[in-house]
């Protein structure tokens, strides 16, 4: 099923007002039978879960991960799916390709797998801190808190969006590759 | 229903989507947050006002287990920016970075390993940061209808509104940003049918 060079060139499968509006029917399932989604606290637990096995009973007073009510339940269980979710649908799309550096990075970055991974790394890095400090990241504040109209939610948009386009202007205008 | 089998059955959509509308994707990521390919954007404008919209609808059924985060103004405006630094570098946010490294993107599995340092070092951080960024300037669970102190739908159903008259522009004005992928065209079933 990996096919390269079948011109999956690949623009989504979805156009945008269908992705939008099943990305908006999970949230209203969700909301409806348990509660809205969020992603990130669950990295909490997976490392709750790497400290517990590496120095187990040491971890229960770690403040922040009674704070974040760590453990295994219904919210790392999504988090669990996306990842199949995704899988078996890229399976079905045969879109399922290994693909190690995206287009804008290359264009500026050149082709270095070293340099991509460690620059992703450390934009996990940053986007997971920022999560962690702001509550919640995209699902949790900007697809799940907007939608209900918190304020929270809102001043993380306004922050991640603001910074965000200044940054993304400022780290891939050099070398413009029209794509 | 079990809680971890419900979770799952909500999960698999989700990662399904992210997949196939492309969120998962840096370079569209990248593309919407420079400004140069908008399809994201518009995709967000449609799933949050739809969001809005139906969140207050059930809600206003009493079907909505709704959760608002606290509002800490300095600690949601600095996360904020700080993820978005290291969105416009990685392409990726904690859900797609998921979804992406389950398409085959490697690099995506090296943002999850990151997430998972800047989670331990904020655990390891959160003593001093509580007091310091998160909680001076706490306001509560505070939301714009309730600052305003009016019921939802009044300020969901024009939201709503606006997000689908977008909607609607954007459907009607040919498509300019970049070759468009075959569109389930749907007819303009905007997520509001109340509009003025």
């Amino acid at each position: 099923m990996t096919k390269p060079g079948t011109t999956t060139n690949d623009g989504p499968v979805l156009g945008w007002l269908a992705g939008g509006l099943l990305l908006a029917g999970v949230l209203l399932v969700a909301v409806a039978a348990a509660k809205p989604l969020g992603v990130s606290t669950q990295y909490v637990s997976a490392v709750a879960g790497a400290c517990e096995l590496s120095s187990p009973g040491a971890c229960e007073e770690v403040p922040y991960f009674r704070e974040s009510k760590v453990g295994f339940g219904y919210g790392e269980m999504v988090v669990l799916g996306i990842p199949i979710g995704a899988l078996l649908a890229a399976l079905v799309t045969r879109r399922f390709r290994k693909r190690d550096v995206p287009e804008p990075w290359a264009a500026r970055f050149g082709p270095s797998r070293a340099l991509r991974f460690a620059g992703a790394a450390a934009g996990g890095f940053l986007v997971l801190f920022g999560s962690r400090l702001a509550g919640g990241c995209t699902s949790g504040h900007i697809l799940s808190g907007v939608s209900q109209l918190a304020v929270s939610s809102i001043l993380f948009f306004l922050g991640a969006f603001g910074v965000g386009m200044i940054a993304a202007r400022a780290i891939y205008s050099r070398r413009e590759v029209n794509s | 229903m079990n809680p971890l089998l419900l979770g799952l059955l909500i999960g698999l959509p989700f990662g399904a989507v992210l997949v196939l509308s492309g969120l998962a994707d840096p370079k569209l990521i990248i593309g919407m947050l420079r400004l140069k390919d908008l399809r994201l954007l518009k995709l967000l404008v449609t799933a949050i006002g739809a969001g809005i919209v139906g969140i207050a609808l059930l809600d206003s059924a009493g079907l909505a287990n709704t959760s608002i985060k606290t509002t800490h103004v300095i600690a949601n405006l600095a996360g904020g920016a700080i993820f978005g630094l290291g969105f416009a570098i990685s392409g990726y946010c904690p859900g797609t970075a998921l979804a992406g490294a389950a398409e085959g993107r490697r690099d995506a599995l090296f943002a999850v390993l990151g997430g998972l340092l800047g989670t331990a070092l904020f655990t390891a951080l959160f003593g001093f940061l509580g007091p310091a960024l998160i909680e001076p300037l706490s306001l509560g669970k505070i939301t714009i209808p309730s600052i305003l102190g009016v019921p939802a739908l009044l300020v969901a159903l024009p939201a709503g509104a606006a997000a689908a008259f977008a909607v609607y522009k954007w459907k009607t004005a040919a498509e300019t940003s970049g070759p468009v992928p075959a569109e389930t065209r749907r007819p303009e079933d905007s997520p509001v049918e109340v509009l003025h």
